[in-house]
Protein backbone atom coordinates (compact mmCIF):
# COMPACT_ATOMS: atom_id res chain seq x y z
CA UNK A 1 0.00 0.00 0.00
CA UNK A 2 1.22 3.47 -0.76
CA UNK A 3 0.69 6.14 1.84
CA UNK A 4 0.66 9.03 -0.59
CA UNK A 5 0.02 9.43 -4.28
CA UNK A 6 0.38 12.07 -6.91
CA UNK A 7 -3.29 11.74 -7.41
CA UNK A 8 -5.41 13.96 -9.55
CA UNK A 9 -8.92 12.70 -9.45
CA UNK A 10 -11.36 15.09 -11.04
CA UNK A 11 -14.27 13.02 -9.67
CA UNK A 12 -13.17 13.33 -6.09
CA UNK A 13 -14.68 15.90 -3.82
CA UNK A 14 -11.34 17.56 -3.43
CA UNK A 15 -10.99 17.96 -7.21
CA UNK A 16 -7.62 18.67 -8.72
CA UNK A 17 -5.15 19.29 -5.97
CA UNK A 18 -1.61 18.67 -6.97
CA UNK A 19 0.85 20.89 -5.23
CA UNK A 20 4.60 20.92 -4.78
CA UNK A 21 4.17 19.46 -1.30
CA UNK A 22 2.12 16.51 -2.65
CA UNK A 23 4.93 15.66 -5.00
CA UNK A 24 7.55 16.15 -2.32
CA UNK A 25 5.55 13.91 0.00
CA UNK A 26 5.39 11.25 -2.68
CA UNK A 27 9.14 11.41 -3.24
CA UNK A 28 9.91 11.03 0.48
CA UNK A 29 7.43 8.12 0.66
CA UNK A 30 9.21 6.39 -2.24
CA UNK A 31 12.65 6.95 -0.73
CA UNK A 32 11.54 5.75 2.72
CA UNK A 33 10.16 2.61 1.16
CA UNK A 34 13.54 2.01 -0.43
CA UNK A 35 15.83 3.00 2.43
CA UNK A 36 13.86 1.62 5.39
CA UNK A 37 12.10 -1.39 3.93
CA UNK A 38 14.97 -2.44 1.70
CA UNK A 39 12.78 -2.06 -1.38
CA UNK A 40 15.84 -1.64 -3.56
CA UNK A 41 15.27 -1.65 -7.31
CA UNK A 42 15.42 -5.23 -8.64
CA UNK A 43 17.74 -6.28 -11.45
CA UNK A 44 15.49 -6.60 -14.50
CA UNK A 45 18.21 -6.63 -17.18
CA UNK A 46 17.88 -10.34 -17.96
CA UNK A 47 14.09 -10.15 -18.25
CA UNK A 48 14.24 -7.07 -20.47
CA UNK A 49 16.83 -8.64 -22.75
CA UNK A 50 14.78 -11.83 -23.00
CA UNK A 51 11.66 -9.89 -23.93
CA UNK A 52 13.58 -7.72 -26.40
CA UNK A 53 14.98 -10.80 -28.14
CA UNK A 54 11.60 -12.52 -28.20
CA UNK A 55 9.99 -9.34 -29.62
CA UNK A 56 12.65 -9.31 -32.31
CA UNK A 57 12.01 -12.99 -33.12
CA UNK A 58 8.25 -12.35 -33.24
CA UNK A 59 8.77 -9.41 -35.59
CA UNK A 60 10.98 -11.55 -37.82
CA UNK A 61 8.38 -14.34 -37.80
CA UNK A 62 5.61 -11.86 -38.67
CA UNK A 63 7.73 -10.49 -41.52
CA UNK A 64 8.38 -13.99 -42.90
CA UNK A 65 4.68 -14.91 -42.50
CA UNK A 66 3.65 -11.78 -44.39
CA UNK A 67 6.16 -12.56 -47.13
CA UNK A 68 4.80 -16.11 -47.39
CA UNK A 69 1.21 -14.81 -47.53
CA UNK A 70 2.17 -12.31 -50.21
CA UNK A 71 3.90 -15.06 -52.22
CA UNK A 72 0.85 -17.32 -51.92
CA UNK A 73 -1.45 -14.53 -53.03
CA UNK A 74 0.79 -13.86 -55.99
CA UNK A 75 0.78 -17.56 -56.97
CA UNK A 76 -3.02 -17.65 -56.60
CA UNK A 77 -3.28 -14.54 -58.75
CA UNK A 78 -1.10 -16.05 -61.48
CA UNK A 79 -3.12 -19.30 -61.42
CA UNK A 80 -6.33 -17.27 -61.65
CA UNK A 81 -5.06 -15.33 -64.66
CA UNK A 82 -4.01 -18.57 -66.36
CA UNK A 83 -7.27 -20.31 -65.48
CA UNK A 84 -9.72 -17.66 -66.73
CA UNK A 85 -8.79 -17.68 -70.46
CA UNK A 86 -8.33 -21.47 -70.62
CA UNK A 87 -11.64 -22.47 -68.96
CA UNK A 88 -14.11 -19.74 -69.80
CA UNK A 89 -14.31 -19.99 -73.61
CA UNK A 90 -14.74 -23.76 -73.71
CA UNK A 91 -17.61 -23.75 -71.23
CA UNK A 92 -16.43 -27.11 -69.83
CA UNK A 93 -16.98 -26.13 -66.23
CA UNK A 94 -20.57 -26.12 -65.09
CA UNK A 95 -20.15 -23.58 -62.36
CA UNK A 96 -20.78 -20.02 -63.49
CA UNK A 97 -17.74 -18.29 -64.93
CA UNK A 98 -16.36 -15.87 -62.40
CA UNK A 99 -16.70 -12.26 -63.42
CA UNK A 100 -13.63 -10.86 -65.09
CA UNK A 101 -12.09 -8.39 -62.68
CA UNK A 102 -12.29 -4.76 -63.72
CA UNK A 103 -9.03 -3.41 -65.09
CA UNK A 104 -7.04 -1.72 -62.34
CA UNK A 105 -7.15 2.03 -62.21
CA UNK A 106 -3.95 3.82 -62.94
CA UNK A 107 -2.08 4.43 -59.63
CA UNK A 108 -5.15 4.09 -57.39
CA UNK A 109 -4.75 6.18 -54.23
CA UNK A 110 -5.28 4.39 -50.90
CA UNK A 111 -7.55 7.22 -49.87
CA UNK A 112 -9.62 8.91 -52.59
CA UNK A 113 -8.71 12.58 -53.09
CA UNK A 114 -10.65 15.15 -51.06
CA UNK A 115 -12.18 12.56 -48.73
CA UNK A 116 -11.83 11.88 -45.00
CA UNK A 117 -8.92 9.76 -43.94
CA UNK A 118 -9.48 6.93 -41.42
CA UNK A 119 -7.58 6.88 -38.11
CA UNK A 120 -4.52 4.66 -38.22
CA UNK A 121 -4.65 4.39 -42.01
CA UNK A 122 -1.48 4.86 -44.01
CA UNK A 123 -1.05 6.61 -47.31
CA UNK A 124 1.76 6.26 -49.82
CA UNK A 125 1.55 8.66 -52.70
CA UNK A 126 3.15 7.80 -56.02
CA UNK A 127 4.08 10.26 -58.72
CA UNK A 128 1.16 12.62 -58.07
CA UNK A 129 0.36 14.74 -55.02
CA UNK A 130 -2.78 13.79 -53.09
CA UNK A 131 -5.24 16.08 -51.34
CA UNK A 132 -6.49 14.93 -47.93
CA UNK A 133 -8.81 16.25 -45.28
CA UNK A 134 -8.73 15.66 -41.50
CA UNK A 135 -11.33 16.48 -38.87
CA UNK A 136 -13.03 19.07 -41.03
CA UNK A 137 -10.35 21.67 -40.26
CA UNK A 138 -7.06 20.34 -41.67
CA UNK A 139 -6.59 20.56 -45.41
CA UNK A 140 -3.47 18.65 -46.43
CA UNK A 141 -1.61 17.96 -49.61
CA UNK A 142 0.85 15.07 -49.56
CA UNK A 143 3.63 15.51 -52.11
CA UNK A 144 4.67 12.78 -54.56
CA UNK A 145 6.40 9.72 -53.05
CA UNK A 146 5.33 10.60 -49.53
CA UNK A 147 4.45 8.13 -46.80
CA UNK A 148 2.03 9.20 -44.05
CA UNK A 149 -0.10 7.76 -41.25
CA UNK A 150 -3.14 9.37 -39.64
CA UNK A 151 -2.53 9.06 -35.89
CA UNK A 152 -4.68 11.85 -34.52
CA UNK A 153 -7.99 12.03 -32.71
CA UNK A 154 -11.00 14.35 -32.73
CA UNK A 155 -9.95 17.99 -32.46
CA UNK A 156 -6.31 16.90 -32.00
CA UNK A 157 -5.32 15.73 -35.44
CA UNK A 158 -1.81 14.42 -35.98
CA UNK A 159 -0.01 12.97 -38.97
CA UNK A 160 3.17 10.91 -38.91
CA UNK A 161 5.27 11.50 -42.00
CA UNK A 162 7.93 8.92 -42.67
CA UNK A 163 9.21 10.57 -45.81
CA UNK A 164 8.18 13.13 -48.40
CA UNK A 165 6.44 16.44 -48.28
CA UNK A 166 3.21 17.64 -46.68
CA UNK A 167 1.50 21.01 -47.16
CA UNK A 168 -0.94 21.92 -44.41
CA UNK A 169 -3.67 24.48 -44.05
CA UNK A 170 -5.26 24.45 -40.61
CA UNK A 171 -8.18 26.24 -39.03
CA UNK A 172 -6.83 26.60 -35.51
CA UNK A 173 -10.16 27.76 -34.13
CA UNK A 174 -11.49 24.21 -34.46
CA UNK A 175 -8.68 22.06 -33.03
CA UNK A 176 -4.96 21.37 -32.77
CA UNK A 177 -2.73 19.80 -35.36
CA UNK A 178 0.77 18.32 -35.29
CA UNK A 179 3.07 16.60 -37.76
CA UNK A 180 5.30 13.96 -36.20
CA UNK A 181 8.53 12.87 -37.90
CA UNK A 182 11.45 10.71 -36.81
CA UNK A 183 13.43 13.91 -36.25
CA UNK A 184 10.85 15.80 -34.23
CA UNK A 185 7.28 16.99 -34.04
CA UNK A 186 5.97 20.12 -35.68
CA UNK A 187 3.19 21.50 -33.53
CA UNK A 188 0.90 24.01 -35.13
CA UNK A 189 0.12 27.32 -33.58
CA UNK A 190 -0.48 28.82 -37.00
CA UNK A 191 -2.36 27.99 -40.12
CA UNK A 192 -0.47 27.32 -43.33
CA UNK A 193 2.88 25.55 -43.68
CA UNK A 194 4.68 22.67 -45.38
CA UNK A 195 6.87 19.89 -43.99
CA UNK A 196 9.53 17.95 -45.88
CA UNK A 197 11.26 14.83 -44.50
CA UNK A 198 14.43 13.67 -46.25
CA UNK A 199 17.20 11.12 -45.82
CA UNK A 200 17.13 8.08 -43.61
CA UNK A 201 17.61 7.24 -39.95
CA UNK A 202 18.82 4.33 -37.84
CA UNK A 203 18.93 3.23 -34.22
CA UNK A 204 22.67 3.61 -33.90
CA UNK A 205 24.28 6.10 -31.62
CA UNK A 206 27.75 7.58 -31.90
CA UNK A 207 29.42 8.54 -35.14
CA UNK A 208 27.40 5.97 -37.12
CA UNK A 209 24.09 7.53 -36.18
CA UNK A 210 21.84 8.78 -38.95
CA UNK A 211 18.71 10.87 -38.54
CA UNK A 212 16.26 12.17 -41.10
CA UNK A 213 16.34 15.83 -42.10
CA UNK A 214 13.24 17.87 -41.53
CA UNK A 215 12.49 21.10 -43.31
CA UNK A 216 9.51 23.35 -42.60
CA UNK A 217 8.30 26.46 -44.42
CA UNK A 218 5.60 28.60 -42.82
CA UNK A 219 3.30 30.67 -45.00
CA UNK A 220 0.85 31.91 -42.35
CA UNK A 221 0.76 31.84 -38.55
CA UNK A 222 3.45 29.95 -36.67
CA UNK A 223 4.60 26.41 -35.90
CA UNK A 224 6.77 25.01 -33.17
CA UNK A 225 9.46 22.32 -33.49
CA UNK A 226 8.54 20.46 -30.32
CA UNK A 227 11.43 19.69 -28.03
CA UNK A 228 13.74 21.94 -30.00
CA UNK A 229 12.73 25.29 -28.47
CA UNK A 230 12.27 26.62 -31.98
CA UNK A 231 9.24 28.55 -33.21
CA UNK A 232 8.88 29.42 -36.89
CA UNK A 233 6.67 32.32 -37.90
CA UNK A 234 5.10 33.33 -41.20
CA UNK A 235 7.78 33.68 -43.84
CA UNK A 236 10.30 31.61 -41.86
CA UNK A 237 11.96 28.50 -43.09
CA UNK A 238 13.59 26.12 -40.66
CA UNK A 239 14.01 22.52 -39.66
CA UNK A 240 16.24 19.90 -38.11
CA UNK A 241 19.50 18.73 -39.67
CA UNK A 242 22.15 16.19 -38.81
CA UNK A 243 25.77 16.31 -39.82
CA UNK A 244 29.42 16.61 -38.87
CA UNK A 245 30.95 19.80 -37.52
CA UNK A 246 33.58 21.00 -39.99
CA UNK A 247 34.42 24.30 -38.29
CA UNK A 248 33.27 26.46 -35.43
CA UNK A 249 33.77 29.92 -34.01
CA UNK A 250 32.67 31.40 -30.72
CA UNK A 251 29.16 32.04 -32.03
CA UNK A 252 28.71 29.89 -35.12
CA UNK A 253 29.11 26.38 -36.36
CA UNK A 254 29.75 24.99 -39.83
CA UNK A 255 27.99 21.74 -40.55
CA UNK A 256 28.46 19.22 -43.35
CA UNK A 257 25.01 17.69 -43.49
CA UNK A 258 24.42 14.06 -44.43
CA UNK A 259 23.68 13.69 -48.17
CA UNK A 260 24.85 17.21 -48.84
CA UNK A 261 28.08 18.30 -50.53
CA UNK A 262 28.56 21.85 -49.30
CA UNK A 263 28.76 22.68 -45.59
CA UNK A 264 26.47 25.39 -44.21
CA UNK A 265 27.22 27.79 -41.38
CA UNK A 266 24.64 28.37 -38.63
CA UNK A 267 25.06 31.32 -36.27
CA UNK A 268 23.69 32.00 -32.79
CA UNK A 269 21.12 34.78 -32.95
CA UNK A 270 22.37 37.26 -30.35
CA UNK A 271 19.94 38.71 -27.82
CA UNK A 272 17.55 35.73 -27.78
CA UNK A 273 16.71 33.88 -24.54
CA UNK A 274 18.44 30.75 -25.86
CA UNK A 275 21.64 32.54 -26.90
CA UNK A 276 23.58 31.95 -23.67
CA UNK A 277 22.69 28.24 -23.63
CA UNK A 278 23.65 27.89 -27.29
CA UNK A 279 27.00 29.64 -26.86
CA UNK A 280 27.67 27.28 -23.98
CA UNK A 281 26.75 24.28 -26.16
CA UNK A 282 29.06 25.54 -28.92
CA UNK A 283 31.96 25.78 -26.48
CA UNK A 284 31.45 22.10 -25.64
CA UNK A 285 31.25 21.00 -29.28
CA UNK A 286 34.36 19.84 -31.11
CA UNK A 287 35.24 19.82 -34.79
CA UNK A 288 34.47 16.37 -36.21
CA UNK A 289 31.57 15.71 -33.82
CA UNK A 290 28.21 14.61 -35.14
CA UNK A 291 25.38 16.87 -34.10
CA UNK A 292 21.67 17.29 -34.69
CA UNK A 293 20.34 20.83 -34.57
CA UNK A 294 17.29 22.88 -35.28
CA UNK A 295 17.67 25.99 -37.42
CA UNK A 296 15.78 29.00 -38.70
CA UNK A 297 16.41 31.08 -41.82
CA UNK A 298 15.77 34.65 -40.71
CA UNK A 299 18.24 37.13 -42.20
CA UNK A 300 20.72 34.29 -42.45
CA UNK A 301 20.88 30.80 -40.98
CA UNK A 302 20.49 30.67 -37.21
CA UNK A 303 20.76 27.88 -34.66
CA UNK A 304 17.69 26.95 -32.61
CA UNK A 305 19.08 24.20 -30.41
CA UNK A 306 22.00 21.79 -30.76
CA UNK A 307 22.31 18.21 -29.56
CA UNK A 308 25.53 16.21 -29.81
CA UNK A 309 25.07 12.67 -31.17
CA UNK A 310 28.74 11.81 -31.04
CA UNK A 311 31.55 13.94 -29.73
CA UNK A 312 34.94 13.96 -31.44
CA UNK A 313 37.37 13.65 -28.52
CA UNK A 314 39.44 16.68 -27.78
CA UNK A 315 43.19 16.36 -27.69
CA UNK A 316 44.85 15.72 -24.33
CA UNK A 317 45.36 19.48 -24.04
CA UNK A 318 41.62 19.98 -24.44
CA UNK A 319 41.93 21.55 -27.88
CA UNK A 320 39.82 20.59 -30.88
CA UNK A 321 42.01 18.45 -33.08
CA UNK A 322 42.69 19.94 -36.53
CA UNK A 323 43.15 17.27 -39.09
CA UNK A 324 45.18 16.95 -42.27
CA UNK A 325 44.88 14.41 -45.05
CA UNK A 326 48.12 13.10 -46.54
CA UNK A 327 49.23 10.48 -49.06
CA UNK A 328 52.30 8.36 -48.44
CA UNK A 329 54.04 4.99 -48.63
CA UNK A 330 54.26 2.56 -45.70
CA UNK A 331 57.90 2.05 -44.66
CA UNK A 332 57.60 0.12 -41.38
CA UNK A 333 54.74 -1.42 -39.41
CA UNK A 334 54.30 -2.44 -35.77
CA UNK A 335 51.35 -3.79 -33.80
CA UNK A 336 50.32 -0.29 -32.71
CA UNK A 337 52.29 2.07 -34.90
CA UNK A 338 53.25 2.70 -38.49
CA UNK A 339 55.96 4.68 -40.31
CA UNK A 340 54.91 6.44 -43.47
CA UNK A 341 56.91 8.41 -46.00
CA UNK A 342 54.93 11.41 -47.22
CA UNK A 343 54.97 11.43 -51.00
CA UNK A 344 55.13 15.23 -50.97
CA UNK A 345 58.65 16.04 -49.78
CA UNK A 346 57.79 19.59 -48.83
CA UNK A 347 55.48 18.23 -46.13
CA UNK A 348 58.29 16.83 -44.03
CA UNK A 349 59.08 13.32 -45.20
CA UNK A 350 59.04 10.33 -42.88
CA UNK A 351 56.85 10.12 -39.76
CA UNK A 352 55.88 7.55 -37.13
CA UNK A 353 52.17 7.52 -36.29
CA UNK A 354 49.96 5.79 -33.71
CA UNK A 355 46.16 5.41 -33.99
CA UNK A 356 43.79 8.11 -32.73
CA UNK A 357 42.31 7.73 -29.27
CA UNK A 358 38.67 6.84 -28.73
CA UNK A 359 36.60 6.04 -25.67
CA UNK A 360 35.44 2.43 -25.66
CA UNK A 361 33.83 0.72 -22.69
CA UNK A 362 34.40 3.83 -20.57
CA UNK A 363 38.17 3.88 -21.18
CA UNK A 364 40.35 5.74 -23.65
CA UNK A 365 42.32 3.57 -26.02
CA UNK A 366 43.57 3.27 -29.60
CA UNK A 367 40.84 3.37 -32.21
CA UNK A 368 40.21 -0.35 -33.00
CA UNK A 369 39.27 0.36 -36.62
CA UNK A 370 42.57 2.15 -37.27
CA UNK A 371 44.51 -0.62 -35.48
CA UNK A 372 42.84 -3.18 -37.74
CA UNK A 373 43.69 -1.07 -40.78
CA UNK A 374 47.36 -0.89 -39.64
CA UNK A 375 47.51 -4.69 -39.40
CA UNK A 376 46.20 -5.08 -42.94
CA UNK A 377 48.93 -2.88 -44.40
CA UNK A 378 52.29 -4.07 -45.73
CA UNK A 379 55.56 -2.24 -46.29
CA UNK A 380 55.42 -0.57 -49.68
CA UNK A 381 51.63 -0.02 -49.64
CA UNK A 382 50.54 3.36 -50.82
CA UNK A 383 48.04 4.93 -48.40
CA UNK A 384 45.85 7.95 -47.94
CA UNK A 385 45.36 8.92 -44.31
CA UNK A 386 44.04 11.62 -42.04
CA UNK A 387 45.96 12.56 -38.91
CA UNK A 388 45.41 14.84 -35.96
CA UNK A 389 47.91 16.21 -33.47
CA UNK A 390 46.93 14.95 -30.06
CA UNK A 391 50.18 15.25 -28.12
CA UNK A 392 51.65 13.41 -31.09
CA UNK A 393 50.58 12.62 -34.63
CA UNK A 394 47.73 10.15 -34.55
CA UNK A 395 45.96 8.61 -37.51
CA UNK A 396 42.15 8.75 -37.35
CA UNK A 397 41.45 7.33 -40.79
CA UNK A 398 43.63 5.35 -43.21
CA UNK A 399 43.01 3.50 -46.45
CA UNK A 400 45.00 2.05 -49.32
CA UNK A 401 45.16 4.35 -52.30
CA UNK A 402 45.86 3.51 -55.94
CA UNK A 403 49.28 3.51 -57.52
CA UNK B 1 24.40 -2.27 -29.62
CA UNK B 2 25.56 -5.78 -28.71
CA UNK B 3 23.90 -7.78 -25.92
CA UNK B 4 26.68 -6.99 -23.43
CA UNK B 5 26.49 -3.28 -24.14
CA UNK B 6 22.74 -3.42 -23.95
CA UNK B 7 22.90 -5.12 -20.58
CA UNK B 8 25.37 -2.54 -19.25
CA UNK B 9 23.10 0.20 -20.48
CA UNK B 10 20.05 -1.31 -18.77
CA UNK B 11 22.02 -1.86 -15.56
CA UNK B 12 23.13 1.76 -15.61
CA UNK B 13 19.60 3.15 -15.80
CA UNK B 14 17.15 0.59 -14.42
CA UNK B 15 17.40 1.61 -10.76
CA UNK B 16 16.46 5.19 -11.49
CA UNK B 17 13.60 4.20 -13.80
CA UNK B 18 12.26 1.80 -11.16
CA UNK B 19 12.48 4.41 -8.41
CA UNK B 20 10.87 6.92 -10.77
CA UNK B 21 7.81 4.82 -11.65
CA UNK B 22 7.29 4.06 -7.95
CA UNK B 23 7.42 7.82 -7.36
CA UNK B 24 4.90 8.49 -10.13
CA UNK B 25 2.44 6.11 -8.54
CA UNK B 26 3.23 2.48 -9.36
CA UNK B 27 2.20 1.40 -5.89
CA UNK B 28 3.31 -2.20 -5.97
CA UNK B 29 6.52 -3.91 -6.97
CA UNK B 30 5.02 -6.09 -9.72
CA UNK B 31 3.47 -3.10 -11.49
CA UNK B 32 6.68 -1.09 -11.17
CA UNK B 33 8.68 -3.97 -12.65
CA UNK B 34 6.27 -4.25 -15.59
CA UNK B 35 6.47 -0.53 -16.24
CA UNK B 36 10.28 -0.56 -16.11
CA UNK B 37 10.42 -3.43 -18.60
CA UNK B 38 7.94 -1.70 -20.92
CA UNK B 39 9.98 1.49 -20.69
CA UNK B 40 13.20 -0.20 -21.79
CA UNK B 41 11.46 -2.17 -24.55
CA UNK B 42 9.91 1.04 -25.89
CA UNK B 43 13.31 2.73 -25.69
CA UNK B 44 14.93 -0.12 -27.62
CA UNK B 45 12.30 0.20 -30.35
CA UNK B 46 12.73 3.97 -30.58
CA UNK B 47 14.05 5.37 -33.84
CA UNK B 48 15.68 8.41 -32.29
CA UNK B 49 17.52 7.73 -29.05
CA UNK B 50 19.71 10.50 -27.65
CA UNK B 51 23.51 10.43 -27.78
CA UNK B 52 25.10 7.41 -26.13
CA UNK B 53 27.70 9.55 -24.39
CA UNK B 54 25.43 11.68 -22.27
CA UNK B 55 24.07 9.61 -19.37
CA UNK B 56 21.95 12.43 -17.99
CA UNK B 57 20.29 13.02 -21.35
CA UNK B 58 19.62 9.30 -21.69
CA UNK B 59 18.16 9.13 -18.17
CA UNK B 60 15.86 12.08 -18.92
CA UNK B 61 14.78 10.42 -22.16
CA UNK B 62 14.00 7.15 -20.36
CA UNK B 63 12.01 9.05 -17.73
CA UNK B 64 9.99 10.64 -20.54
CA UNK B 65 9.15 7.21 -21.93
CA UNK B 66 8.31 5.94 -18.44
CA UNK B 67 5.93 8.88 -17.90
CA UNK B 68 4.07 8.14 -21.14
CA UNK B 69 3.83 4.45 -20.31
CA UNK B 70 2.59 5.20 -16.81
CA UNK B 71 0.05 7.69 -18.18
CA UNK B 72 -1.24 5.12 -20.67
CA UNK B 73 -1.46 2.57 -17.88
CA UNK B 74 -3.57 4.85 -15.67
CA UNK B 75 -5.86 5.70 -18.60
CA UNK B 76 -6.26 2.06 -19.59
CA UNK B 77 -7.03 0.88 -16.06
CA UNK B 78 -10.07 2.92 -15.16
CA UNK B 79 -10.44 1.10 -11.86
CA UNK B 80 -7.06 2.39 -10.73
CA UNK B 81 -7.43 4.98 -7.97
CA UNK B 82 -4.52 6.99 -9.33
CA UNK B 83 -5.80 9.55 -11.82
CA UNK B 84 -3.13 11.68 -13.29
CA UNK B 85 -2.70 14.19 -16.10
CA UNK B 86 0.22 14.97 -18.35
CA UNK B 87 0.66 18.35 -16.65
CA UNK B 88 0.93 16.70 -13.25
CA UNK B 89 3.50 14.26 -14.57
CA UNK B 90 5.53 17.13 -16.03
CA UNK B 91 5.33 18.85 -12.65
CA UNK B 92 6.51 15.64 -10.97
CA UNK B 93 9.38 15.37 -13.44
CA UNK B 94 10.45 18.95 -12.66
CA UNK B 95 10.62 18.14 -8.95
CA UNK B 96 12.48 14.88 -9.59
CA UNK B 97 15.05 16.65 -11.76
CA UNK B 98 15.54 19.80 -9.69
CA UNK B 99 14.60 18.67 -6.19
CA UNK B 100 15.94 15.12 -6.15
CA UNK B 101 18.60 14.57 -8.83
CA UNK B 102 20.06 18.10 -8.65
CA UNK B 103 22.38 17.48 -11.60
CA UNK B 104 23.53 14.21 -9.99
CA UNK B 105 22.02 10.78 -9.48
CA UNK B 106 20.03 11.55 -6.31
CA UNK B 107 22.50 9.75 -4.07
CA UNK B 108 23.04 12.88 -1.96
CA UNK B 109 19.31 13.11 -1.23
CA UNK B 110 19.12 9.43 -0.21
CA UNK B 111 22.14 9.85 2.03
CA UNK B 112 20.59 12.97 3.58
CA UNK B 113 17.33 11.08 4.16
CA UNK B 114 19.17 8.39 6.13
CA UNK B 115 20.82 11.06 8.31
CA UNK B 116 17.49 12.81 8.79
CA UNK B 117 15.67 9.63 9.83
CA UNK B 118 18.33 9.15 12.51
CA UNK B 119 17.49 12.58 13.87
CA UNK B 120 13.77 11.85 14.29
CA UNK B 121 12.28 11.24 17.73
CA UNK B 122 11.97 7.69 18.99
CA UNK B 123 8.19 7.74 18.50
CA UNK B 124 8.45 9.05 14.93
CA UNK B 125 11.06 6.45 14.01
CA UNK B 126 8.87 3.77 15.58
CA UNK B 127 5.87 4.77 13.47
CA UNK B 128 7.93 4.82 10.27
CA UNK B 129 9.39 1.45 11.17
CA UNK B 130 5.98 -0.11 11.78
CA UNK B 131 4.50 1.33 8.62
CA UNK B 132 7.34 0.85 6.13
CA UNK B 133 9.24 -2.13 7.57
CA UNK B 134 6.59 -4.14 9.40
CA UNK B 135 3.99 -3.07 6.83
CA UNK B 136 1.30 -2.38 9.43
CA UNK B 137 -1.83 -0.74 8.08
CA UNK B 138 -3.03 2.69 9.12
CA UNK B 139 -5.90 1.02 11.02
CA UNK B 140 -3.46 -1.08 13.03
CA UNK B 141 -1.32 1.95 13.79
CA UNK B 142 -4.41 3.91 14.82
CA UNK B 143 -5.31 1.19 17.32
CA UNK B 144 -1.77 0.97 18.61
CA UNK B 145 -1.36 4.70 19.16
CA UNK B 146 -4.98 5.35 20.12
CA UNK B 147 -5.57 7.70 17.22
CA UNK B 148 -7.98 7.86 14.31
CA UNK B 149 -6.87 6.61 10.89
CA UNK B 150 -6.95 10.17 9.59
CA UNK B 151 -4.81 11.18 12.52
CA UNK B 152 -2.22 8.54 11.58
CA UNK B 153 -2.32 9.70 7.98
CA UNK B 154 -1.77 13.31 9.03
CA UNK B 155 1.02 12.30 11.39
CA UNK B 156 2.81 10.32 8.67
CA UNK B 157 2.49 13.28 6.38
CA UNK B 158 3.94 15.61 9.01
CA UNK B 159 6.90 13.27 9.55
CA UNK B 160 7.59 13.13 5.82
CA UNK B 161 7.25 16.90 5.61
CA UNK B 162 9.82 17.38 8.35
CA UNK B 163 12.13 14.87 6.64
CA UNK B 164 11.79 16.81 3.37
CA UNK B 165 12.77 20.03 5.17
CA UNK B 166 15.72 18.31 6.80
CA UNK B 167 16.92 16.93 3.43
CA UNK B 168 16.64 20.37 1.85
CA UNK B 169 18.76 21.86 4.63
CA UNK B 170 21.35 19.09 4.31
CA UNK B 171 21.64 19.55 0.57
CA UNK B 172 21.80 23.33 0.88
CA UNK B 173 24.66 23.05 3.36
CA UNK B 174 26.52 20.54 1.20
CA UNK B 175 25.85 22.59 -1.93
CA UNK B 176 27.18 25.64 -0.10
CA UNK B 177 30.34 23.83 0.88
Amino acid sequence: MTDSAINEDPDSAAGVDVTGSDIEDRLIDTLLRETLAGGTPPNLAARILRRALSDERRRKFRRVALQCAAAMLMVAGILWVLWVPSKAPGGIVETPTPPVPAPPKENPPLVPPNTAWARGAGIQTKDEPQVLELGGYCKLEAGPNSSLVNEGKDKAEQVYIERGKLKCEINRKVGTFAVRTDSGTVSVTGTKFSVNVMGDSNNLSGNLSRRKRLSVAVQEGAVELKGWATTLRAGDEGGIVVGSVTDKTENSIELKEDDSDAPRRFAVLAGTPAAAELLDALRGTTVGSRVQCSWIRRNGLHLGRIQTLWRQPKTAAGVDAKSETVQGVVEETGSEWIVIQDIHEERGGRERYTPGLVKTGGRMGFDPEVLEAFRALKVGDRVKFEWIRDERKRIVKIEKSGE
Amino acid sequence: MGTDELESWILAHQAEVYRYVRYLGADNQALAEDLVQDTFLAALRSASPPSGDDDRLQAAWLRGIARNIFLNYTRRNRGNPVKISLETLEHAEGYWRDGFLREGDGFEAIKALRDCVDKLSEKQRGILNQFYVQEKSRAELAQLYEMTEDGVKALMRRIRHSLAGCIRRHLAVEGGN
